[in-house]
């Protein structure tokens, strides 16, 4: 169907103009509100569960804000704008299944290292990070991204925290950085860089993260 | 000029409404467009029309659904009439009911829309949903979206005509893609429309389509008149400023350049901009008024741009 792609322009192939965009993470907020800070509060439960030791219970609490993010913005806020949202949503539905898994199964306990490191660079990212650059940056602070609410920041402390923890589990990874991806396309057609080189920076992190012993600098294995 | 629903037809009170919290539309009447005559005896339509691609895939929002119903509202109040979009647009479809309703339906709304599915045997299912969230009766165009599952759909919307369930049908494509097929369709069907790209940088159609359009009486509607918003903002962006003589055609904006451009093309009906903004769409309605350029003049446009 696309017969000569050189006439497009990345634009072309996303559905919303940037205000539309920006409005969305508004009305996130408003729809859930007051609940954001109850699932900011799981997911700092499950990186301190994680913190502590391991336990199910971190994969569980991780779970049920990906289970929130599909339904609350890709079924109800995002599938209004876009057919494909749908599919992200069931995409999100499985990472919950995916994270809780590896939860049940063992779930991730916390390793040093370079390593893990660079997964709190990324827990930080989403947790702090990202959401503030918004406001900071010309955003509304009514458009502030709250992860476990907001997909973007979820999927950057969930790439972080397997990162942080022993035994690694990129399984959960995939569907984070795919979102990722289609996330800084949006912001950077939408002309907000701090959105558009988060990808590329998760990425790049993850790379470094690949390359690095889980226990170099100290985090030597018990 | 489109037949309405139930809505459509319970809205008597809901138009009279729709005056009094809209008073510009009765005003509308008194800043008449060029309008350009349809082949085949079907009347006319204003040579300005509007897209929806993106700009009305606002959702459930209801602060941006109001956004646009004023868009909407200075459309009509501009003179108004053809208004293009396709399921492939997300919301837009709901969004333009909910502003029509709104608005009680102006009597010069020209509805057009496309059928767009691989489904070659949902091209009614599809056309009925589509004209639901419109909320009308029927579609005065309906069009196959850039050729998709085209010879399906295209009998049965020859079908739907004959049957009077749609005023007039077409097909479309952008970006200049596939137009060798385009072409062949034109030649060997009877269509009242063609959609497709055609702007003063864009002009791959001038050379078979338009000419073929002419010779076979096929309206013409051109998409990304400013080729999706990247010409006009260039050339603000830039501070280019018009050149002396754009007076002689009245063009005071880059819109009125680049529209009336696009629109004193003898084979072109109407160009289709897609704006979110009131001020950005009376700027648009503003080119389909006034003198428009001649061969000469659109020659010195071509020029003028290449160097603006």
């Amino acid at each position: 169907m696309l017969g000569s792609l050189d006439t497009y322009a990345l634009r072309d192939f996303v559905p919303v103009t940037p205000e539309v965009w920006a409005r969305l993470f508004e009305r996130l907020n408003e729809q859930v509100w007051p609940w954001q800070g109850l699932f900011l509060l799981l997911m700092l439960f499950a990186l301190w569960r994680l913190y502590r030791g391991g336990s199910p219970t971190a994969g569980l609490a991780l779970a049920a804000c990906w289970c929130w993010s599909a339904v609350q913005f890709q079924f109800l806020l995002h599938t209004p704008l876009n057919w494909a949202a749908s599919l992200m949503g069931w995409a999100f539905m499985v990472q919950a299944v995916l994270v809780l898994l590896v939860g049940l199964g063992g779930g991730w306990r916390f390793s040093g290292g370079l390593r893990a490191k660079l997964g709190v660079v990324l827990v930080l990212a989403g947790i702090v990070v990202l959401p503030v650059a918004g406001p900071l940056t010309g955003r509304s602070w009514a458009a502030f991204e709250v992860a476990g609410t907001a997909p973007t920041p979820t999927a950057l402390v969930t790439l972080g925290m397997p990162l942080m923890a022993r035994p690694i589990s990129w399984v959960t990874g995939v569907i984070p950085v795919l979102w990722l991806v289609y996330s800084s396309v949006i912001w950077w057609v939408s002309g907000w860089l701090p959105g558009a080189v988060v990808a590329p920076l998760a990425i790049a992190t993850l790379g470094v993260a690949t390359g690095a012993s889980p226990w170099s600098r100290g985090g030597e294995p018990s | 000029m489109a037949e309405y629903s139930r809505r459509r037809v319970l809205g008597g009170l809901g138009a009279a409404l729709a005056v009094a919290a809209w008073p510009g539309l009765a005003a509308a009447a008194g800043k008449a467009l060029n309008r350009a005559a349809l082949p085949g005896g079907g009347g006319s339509i204003p040579v300005i029309g509007m897209g929806t691609w993106r700009t009305f895939n606002v959702g459930e929002d209801p602060e941006l659904r109001q956004a646009r119903t004023q868009v909407l509202a200075a459309f009509f109040e501009e003179g108004g009439g053809l208004i293009d979009s396709s399921p492939m647009y997300g919301s837009a479809q709901s969004v333009l009911g909910h502003g029509l309703e709104k608005l009680g339906y102006p009597d010069s709304l020209f509805a057009a829309d496309k059928v767009w599915t691989r489904d070659g045997g949902a091209t009614r299912k599809q056309a009925a949903e589509s004209a639901a969230s419109w909320g009308l009766e029927r579609f005065d165009l309906l069009q196959v979206h850039n050729l998709l599952a085209w010879e399906a759909h295209l009998e049965t919307l020859m079908a739907m005509k004959e049957a009077g369930e749609v005023g007039a049908i077409g097909i479309t494509t952008s970006h200049g893609r596939r137009l060798d097929q385009f072409e062949r369709i034109m030649e060997r069907h009877e269509l009242d429309f063609i959609q497709l790209t055609y702007n003063i940088r864009d002009r791959w159609a001038e050379d078979r389509i338009l000419p073929l359009a002419r010779e076979k009486g096929i309206a013409v509607i051109a998409n990304r008149p400013y080729q999706g918003g990247s010409l006009i903002k260039g050339l603000k962006d830039r501070g280019a400023p018009l050149p002396d003589w754009a007076g002689e055609i009245d063009c005071r904006t880059w819109a009125d350049f680049l529209l009336k451009f696009i629109v004193s093309h003898p084979a072109v009906t109407c160009a289709i901009p897609a704006t979110t903004s009131v001020e950005h769409v009376r700027e648009n309605m503003a080119a389909g008024r006034g003198a428009m350029p001649d061969a000469a003049q659109r020659q010195r446009m071509i020029e003028t741009l290449a160097a603006a």
